[in-house]
């Protein structure tokens, strides 16, 4: 089969993205129980916080005053972390299945990296709501709780990166292929 | 100083700045923009673009500088002073047709002039400065006399040219010839300022011989002297009004600016060590420095006038030397440090040292809040069984330098507040919104016990005298489907007298479950439904609009069973029609003076059904009738003064107690100061003798606290309250007692004992209203009340008024939009309990507030947390709905957000925005890496 170029992917990867953020327009609260169950599950664990379901606000936490519904559900680090893995494997990967297959896997893989990462915006933003966001302004509050959202993501992205480099490294090591700059 | 010219100065001096002024002009236009005609939207439209527009251009050249590593150098720092020369001078042109006089006063911020001044003065000076370093090489020497002889050589001549030769000069007026003496005076005063900025910064730079070897010689006079003298004069001299520039006359100013002085003319140490320290101190007063140079920016440009004036103009000029002179100080040092230490640390020390004096400053601003919040939560939020500590030291404090920062909140000539520091205060402190004076003296009167203060409010002299109901009409319609009587009341006002802006006010009685569903009053033809709000919210549009003599009409609820009705104005013999929806149960009567309305149809609907649910029941007058009358015992409660100053009550309360043996067997004895102490009257002494005597007499507390336990607790007995005090009107008492009566029908009044022989009563629903009571007797004299009994086997007392009753049964917890009922009444009704559960259990919790005001914009029915209010014009609307999303989004005691939080996730176009950023971030580096 002849090669394709690398950037026929990435359109293809973008293309996969575009739709996904399409189709969550249409999403409502009870569609996104798919990662919004297992992150809720892990939230009250950690929390010790019992949850009750509504339709209309999703997961509400009432003794630690919070609930979790769609704009919670991590969906765009989902995106974002889909296509960061995917921009790597194409990069990285020479053959046309192998890509293929990898695209695949990197959808996987970002759904189960999101879980705990939102698990762990939340945990912390409620941390934050408990004991610093009386040091601010009250007006406040919503930019300093989307800039701790963004500082978690960041930091994960970030491993996630390494990670998948370092991962590369020895995966050539062991089978002696060749690095490729990226 | 090289570093100045570096492109990220840009970024802070020019882009920032644009963009807080772009935002707070934008918030400005949005409340007035309805009353701007085409012209004057189009004026906002244009110079709104144009400082876009300038502003991107800056923005991305400085980006472009910094990403291909150039400096900001003469040509373009010319061209940022010409385009904000202009741009100011157009401005200042149109100044006054920015905001016609259409607008009223109170929608407009005070600082919108000086905004345009603070925010684009940083950008002129940075670019006069780089001109400056342009001319000032640092390898060359001076001799610095020509600058400072040229700098003041232009203050003398326009002394010259307005004294002398002005008076001679015949003016053409024209526009021409004003715009030309405008443009003359802008080059002048930026001529001046090149040479008086060039002479210190050689000075500093130590270039001039004779100056660098004496040095303390001028720098004593500048950094000691000078800004000590500059703080004395603004406390106010013959010539000069007091705190002209802003209240700096905390002794701290003078400390650091003392301080600052000697440590800028203290020399430099060689060893590294200490220089590192001195560096250390130098920053730390740097945000001094800092602070007084960003105050007086805007005022720069002004000061050449002072100068021709009173010569007091130098003064004005002190933080502008004074911050190059310290700059110049710290950059040295950094680079005489990087010598021995690394980059990063001597930074850090910077940076460690420029932040500490605002941290004090935040914490301190954050401690204050937290005293004052509890303060507060006592006065009205706290539940009546828990004691709150407080530091009475402390608390003068607090308001101490509450009083100082309040008055003006925006910077203005002669104002009692300090720049900047004010507006932070109220922000960190307040939320942004005010403490009245009312409450200011309450918390003094209660934990101070300060003496009462009349609350300045002047009694109103329109009501009633000239402004009468003409008209009433009830038109009633059964809704059989919501099983639910509505009926709009129908009132026509009349003003009967000469006087063009009379108001209208009347009280309305309201009888247990009638509810309000909406209000109406006609403005001009059109019949105008009023809006529902948040209540002070309201209060405070309508104030505003009465000052402004223009038409709101508003209703809110004074207690639970009575409304207030207000219009506003009624000219001379006007008539004017308004009209209330009220939502009830079952046939009621309504007494609006002199009218009495039959509400319902009696013959349609003659047997109401009860209500009952897990928080309250609802009696119909029908279902009263057929209930028990009962005669319960008295018992005497004392309320005994235990405040600061407060006199002993023993021998009072053993002597009023004589020969009252079955009024004393159940008695209760409270001790007061501002919290309270119950006991009964078999421990009173010890009690009495082990409780301190602090803070003031907060009356107020205590009866509430007592009749709530009536409420929740229904006896077969119930109290009389005696007050001892040396003069009833040092206690803290509320008005109207109204909402805490329910429980104990029999009474009206609670008594003063002044002496075992004097005694007066006081109206539980106006406590200004003291009467003296000739026979004793009649006091303890008990009348008929109905009983009712239970699901739950509790006896609750009524009154036998010929009105349904509601009963509190169990407090009403949060409530969601989901848990309404369905049907409007039964709404109005769980809407009820919740805030009836508020008034007898008060708590902290400020979703509660929040709650109530959601519950009656959902229902839209009124309910005390809300008002009617029915304004004018879409500005009106506006400025009305920003007052309110200020409000709802404070703490209520000022007028903090808790409701429950949604953990959304960032948005992902600032997230790939960071992303990006970062990208090219990334690459700039590893690209610069390369090159070098």
């Amino acid at each position: 089969m002849k090669k394709l170029p690398k950037t026929s992917y990435l359109v293809f990867v973008f293309i996969i993205v575009l739709a996904m953020k399409f189709a969550y327009k249409y999403l409502d609260t009870q569609d996104l129980n798919f990662i919004l169950k297992p992150v809720d599950t892990l939230v009250s664990l950690i929390l010790n916080s019992e949850s009750e379901y509504s339709i209309d606000l999703g997961y509400v936490h009432k003794k630690n005053q919070f609930y979790i519904d769609k704009s919670c559900s991590g969906f765009n680090f989902m995106l974002i972390s889909f296509s960061l893995l995917s921009y790597l494997f194409i990069q990285h990967i020479q053959k046309n299945t192998k890509i293929l297959y990898s695209i695949f896997f990197s959808l996987i893989l970002s759904y189960l990296l999101t879980i705990p990462t939102n698990v762990s915006r939340i945990v912390f933003a409620v941390f934050f709501q408990h004991h610093i966001k009386g040091m601010f302004p009250s007006s406040f509050g919503a930019q300093i709780h989307e800039a701790l959202g963004i500082i978690n993501y960041l930091i994960i992205l970030y491993l996630i990166y390494i990670a998948t480099l370092y991962l590369f490294t020895r995966w050539d090591k062991i089978f002696n292929i060749k690095k490729i700059e990226l | 100083m090289k570093q100045a010219t570096h492109p990220k100065w840009q970024l802070f001096t020019n882009s920032l700045p644009i963009l807080i002024l772009l935002i707070l002009f934008k918030s400005q236009y949005n409340i007035i923009q309805s009353l701007l005609s085409e012209f004057e939207k189009s004026l906002w439209f244009s110079f709104g673009t144009a400082l876009v527009i300038i502003g991107l251009v800056s923005f991305f050249f400085s980006i472009y500088l910094i990403l291909i590593n150039k400096r900001f150098t003469l040509i373009p720092s010319l061209f940022t002073l010409f385009i904000y020369i202009t741009f100011l001078f157009i401005y200042f042109n149109f100044a006054e047709d920015f905001i016609p006089f259409s607008v009223p006063n109170w929608m407009i911020n005070d600082s919108l002039l000086l905004y345009v001044g603070t925010f684009l003065m940083p950008t002129l000076m940075h670019s006069l400065f780089i001109i400056i370093l342009h001319f000032t090489p640092e390898d060359k020497t001076y001799t610095n006399w020509f600058n400072f002889v040229s700098a003041f050589t232009i203050p003398l001549l326009f002394y010259i040219f307005f004294q002398v030769i002005l008076p001679f000069w015949n003016f053409p007026s024209s526009d021409f010839s004003q715009h030309l003496g405008v443009i003359i005076i802008i080059v002048m005063i930026l001529v001046f300022l090149f040479f008086l900025i060039r002479g210190i910064l050689i000075l500093s730079m130590k270039k001039s011989k004779f100056w660098s070897e004496n040095d303390l010689l001028w720098k004593i006079p500048i950094t000691i002297i000078l800004p000590i003298i500059g703080l004395i004069v603004n406390k106010g001299t013959n010539m000069i009004p007091e705190n002209v520039f802003g209240n700096f006359n905390h002794f701290w100013f003078f400390v650091l600016a003392l301080m600052n002085g000697i440590l800028l003319s203290i020399p430099d140490f060689k060893s590294h060590k200490l220089r590192l320290l001195h560096f250390f101190f130098k920053s730390l007063t740097f945000s001094f420095t800092l602070y007084f140079f960003i105050v007086f920016l805007p005022f720069l440009p002004f000061s050449i006038f002072i100068i021709i004036i009173i010569g007091l103009g130098f003064l004005m000029l002190t933080p502008l030397v004074l911050m190059l002179i310290h700059s110049y100080a710290l950059s040295k040092d950094y680079q005489f440090l990087r010598q021995f230490y690394h980059k990063q640390i001597v930074q850090l020390v910077f940076i460690g040292g420029l932040i500490l004096i605002p941290s004090v400053i935040f914490i301190n601003f954050r401690l204050q809040k937290q005293t004052l919040l509890n303060a507060l939560n006592h006065l009205e939020y706290s539940d009546f069984n828990v004691e709150t500590k407080l530091n009475s030291n402390r608390l003068t404090h607090v308001l101490a330098e509450l009083e100082n920062h309040k008055e003006q909140r925006n910077f203005n000539f002669g104002s009692t507040n300090t720049p900047y520091l004010s507006s932070l205060y109220n922000w960190l402190v307040l939320d942004n919104l005010t403490l009245s004076n009312t409450k200011i003296n309450k918390l003094k009167t209660v934990f101070l016990d300060a003496p009462k203060i009349g609350t300045g409010e002047i009694p109103n002299t329109n009501i009633n005298d000239r402004t009468l109901i003409s008209f009433a009409e009830a038109k009633s319609t059964y809704d059989v489907n919501q099983d639910t009587w509505i009926t709009w009341v129908d009132l026509q006002i009349e003003n009967t007298s000469e006087n063009n802006f009379a108001e209208f006010s009347t009280k309305i009685h309201i009888p247990d479950g009638c509810w309000i569903g909406d209000y109406y009053l006609y403005v001009g033809d059109k019949k105008e439904f009023g809006l529902l709000t948040e209540k002070k919210a309201a209060l405070w549009i309508y104030t505003q609009i009465r000052n402004e003599n223009r038409d709101p009409g508003l209703l809110y609820y004074l207690n639970k069973n009575e409304v207030v009705l207000k219009v506003f104005p009624l000219s001379a013999k006007e008539t004017r029609k308004t009209g209330i929806q009220f939502i009830h149960k079952e046939p009621l009567n309504l007494q609006i003076n002199p009218f009495k309305l039959q509400m319902g149809n009696v013959d349609e609907q003659v047997n109401t059904p009860n209500f009952e649910d897990e928080n309250l029941v609802y009696l119909s007058t029908h279902f009263k009738k057929s209930l028990d009358k009962t005669n319960r015992k008295p018992y005497l409660h004392f309320i005994v003064d235990c405040s600061k100053n407060a006199p002993d009550f023993s021998n009072l309360i053993r002597e009023f107690s004589k020969n009252k043996e079955p009024l004393i067997e159940n008695a209760k004895v409270s001790f007061v100061n501002y919290n309270t102490e119950e006991t009964s009257f078999r421990d009173w002494e010890s009690t009495y003798l082990s409780t301190n005597k602090k803070g003031g007499f907060f009356a107020d507390r205590a009866i509430k606290k007592a009749l709530s336990e009536q409420i929740i607790q229904p006896k077969h007995q119930y109290p009389i309250f005696i007050l001892l005090t040396n003069e009833w009107f040092n206690g803290v008492f509320d008005q109207d007692y109204s909402n805490f009566t329910s429980g104990v029908p029999e009474i009206n009044h609670f008594y003063y004992l002044k002496s075992k022989d004097s005694i007066h009563a006081i109206s539980f629903n106006n406590t200004s209203l003291v009467i003296p009571i000739v026979n004793q007797d009649t006091i303890f004299q008990n009348e008929k009340v109905l009983v009712y009994q239970t699901k739950e086997l509790k006896k609750v007392y009524l009154p036998d008024n010929n009105e349904p009753s509601i009963i509190f049964k169990k407090p009403h917890q949060n409530t969601h939009k989901s848990e309404f009922p369905v049907q409007k009444w039964e709404s109005g009704l769980k809407a009820y309990s919740f805030w009836f559960t508020q008034i007898i259990h008060p708590n902290s919790k400020n979703e509660d507030w929040l709650n109530g005001v959601k519950m009656s914009f959902e229902n839209h029915i009124l309910n005390p947390y809300t008002s009617f209010i029915v304004v004018e014009n879409e500005a009106q609307k506006a400025a009305l709905l920003q007052k309110q999303k200020k409000i709802l989004s404070g703490n209520k005691n000022f007028g903090t957000d808790d409701e429950m939080e949604r953990m959304s996730e960032p948005r992902i176009e600032i997230f790939m925005l960071i992303l990006g950023l970062i990208w090219i971030l990334k690459n700039y580096i590893k690209k610069s890496k390369t090159i070098r």
